[in-house]
């Protein structure tokens, strides 16, 4: 009986607890955010698309045509769920289940502000556990496509699931770099940690970010405090950002990686059967899965929910105050996730789909190689500075000016690459139709002409 | 445990979100099933053969290399954290490490297992 009573109390302290109220509230903030998440980006997306191709996008529903994607929602509920035949039904209707789960847990770890993100320390191993979930996601793509009953689906999960864990491992590696930067770091006057010990806990890599010495000068302390963007981790890694971002692509199955549901050749991959409610999941979780890439860009490289403010008006201590902090860091946070979500629709209005050797090819002797020899040069760095006594903003410098160097023949080398890989892929047409046409030869570079014959 | 509570509860409302959904399509919406409506879609085409075929063992071999590869990638996150502490002996076993990760990467490599077609 006592026992009962104890078992009681505590729970009703559990319940009126402010960390109930805090894990309330952020509940409901991801629950939002994953869900209208999804709504305004497929219409943004259309919207933008529409805009760079010079077309008016959904303009009847709604004022501009804003209501688009609600009326979309309404009609797939009531579409028919239609399990095709011969399927293997267990496998068929739980892969969107399968699918769209990992997406809104994934969700749990994101620091959305100061006070809306989840308690506990179960955040402290961030970005393990966004990997983690993120790679469940392959699994439902290859239950669909198997248990569809369809050619297009079977081909079109097997190729994303391919592609899925072929870009993981340099996504993965991509966000090593960032753990070392914060080891290093950490412990370093001004910064965040002790013993010397790096963080792979999203909360705290956003405090790496942010150095600031009170100066006692309200007004630059109001803008500065936790807000300083030289140290934002985009300025020292940026090339780990652009392979992070690439991989993200390919991981959402976004353009130009989008060839498990290339339209023109596989209907639509490994979704072809599915209707209703089950095809929404699959893009929920898509749109989903491509708001948690941008979140963990932005946390890792652009300072996560810093802005001017935030942290002088938290740090005030006035409930006040305090709460106008948080709106603001929330609303800096969703700022910037959908600038670089803006980014994913830019990059698929601007690319050519990659043809499937280009793809592997690209992740296995291009990204995974730089991505190691990037570990290994911070390593090296920070060994060869610290050895020769240097203090910390040396090693920022030093490693910074490399990587914009690296970044830039990064893109060289990709574009060298795509080019030659296009000819050699081309070569042959191109002399068939030579032979085939009376026009005089062109001149032949490598017995390739170097200059297409202009159509008749 | 208490303190990794809110991640499993989250966890367990996103499983119940799938779940839910997928039990509220069931019972919302029109059910009229047709032998044309079930059948796997080709394009308006008969279907000629069966879906369930042999496919290319590239697929599988990618999916061995992710094994191997992941396995091996995420112990650089002990090492990236205790960079510091460890010092040069930490560099030396990053570089002992890679080696050996190349010896089979450049395997891999010359036996072709990165070109497709």
């Amino acid at each position: 009986m006592l026992l009962a009573d104890d078992a009681v109390t505590q729970l009703i302290h559990g319940i009126i607890s402010w960390q109930f109220l805090q894990f309330v509230v952020t509940f409901l903030v991801i629950f939002v955010f994953v869900l209208t998440g999804a709504v305004i980006l497929v219409l943004a997306e259309r919207k933008i698309m529409a805009w760079m191709q010079d077309r008016l996008g959904p303009i009847y529903t709604g004022p501009w045509g804003l209501l688009q994607t609600v009326a979309d929602m309404i009609k797939l509920l009531l579409k028919e769920d239609i399990r095709v035949a011969d399927s293997d039904k267990l496998l068929f209707l739980l892969s969107p289940s399968v699918f769209i789960a990992p997406v809104i847990a994934a969700f749990a770890v994101l620091p959305f502000s100061p006070y809306i993100s989840l308690p506990g320390t179960g955040l402290a191993t961030g970005i393990v556990y966004y990997v983690a979930m993120s790679s469940i996601d392959v699994v439902a793509v290859v239950m669909a496509g198997y248990s569809s009953n369809n050619k297009y689906s079977l081909i079109g999960g097997l190729r994303a699931a391919a592609q899925m864990i072929s870009y993981e491992l340099p996504l993965v590696l991509a966000l090593v770099g960032v753990v070392m930067l914060t080891s290093v770091l950490a412990g370093a006057p001004g910064y965040p940690g002790h013993d010397s010990i790096g963080t792979i806990s999203l909360r705290q890599i956003i405090d790496f970010q942010g150095v600031w010495h009170k100066t006692g000068n309200p007004v630059l302390d109001f803008i500065f405090e936790g807000n300083t963007p030289w140290e934002w981790f985009i300025l020292i890694q940026p090339l780990m950002l652009v392979i992070y971002y690439i991989c993200g692509l390919a991981e959402t199955n976004r353009a130009p990686f989008d060839l498990p549901e290339a339209e023109s050749e596989l209907v639509a991959g490994y979704v072809t059967e599915y209707s209703g409610v089950r095809w929404a999941m699959f893009y929920l979780g898509e749109y989903g899965n491509m708001t948690i890439v941008s979140a963990i860009a932005t946390i890792l490289f652009l300072g996560g929910w810093s802005g001017p403010g935030v942290a002088y008006l938290t740090g005030l201590n006035v409930p006040v105050w305090g709460l106008v902090g948080n709106l603001l860091a929330l609303v800096y946070f969703i700022v910037k996730v959908y600038l670089l979500c803006a980014v994913f629709i830019w990059v698929r209005a601007t690319l050519p789909r990659l043809r499937s050797d280009q793809l592997m090819r690209f992740a296995w002797l291009i990204l995974i190689p730089i991505t190691l020899g990037n570990i290994l040069l911070t390593g090296a760095l920070f060994l060869l500075i610290s050895g020769l006594g240097l203090p910390t903003w040396v090693f920022l410098t030093v490693t910074g000016v490399i990587n914009w160097a690296a970044l830039f023949g990064f893109i060289w080398v990709v574009g060298r690459a795509t080019v030659a890989t296009t000819r050699r892929a081309q070569a042959p047409a191109i002399r068939a139709r030579l032979r085939a046409s009376t026009t005089p030869a062109l001149p032949l570079r490598d017995g390739i002409p170097a200059r297409v014959p202009e159509l008749p | 445990m208490a303190t990794t509570l809110p991640i499993f509860i989250m966890v367990a409302l996103a499983i119940l979100f799938g779940v839910l959904v997928m039990v509220i399509t069931t019972i919302i919406g029109p059910k009229k099933p047709t032998p044309e409506k079930l059948a796997p879609y080709e394009c308006g085409m008969q279907e000629i053969a069966a879906p369930k075929r042999r496919f290319p063992v590239k697929y599988l071999l990618t999916g061995m290399l992710f094994i191997v590869f992941d396995i091996e990638i995420v112990s650089f996150y002990p090492l990236a954290i205790l960079m510091r502490q460890l010092k040069v002996f930490g560099l030396i076993e990053l570089l002992v490490f890679l080696l050996i990760l190349m010896v089979g990467y450049i395997y891999v490599w010359r036996k072709g297992a990165f070109t497709w077609e």
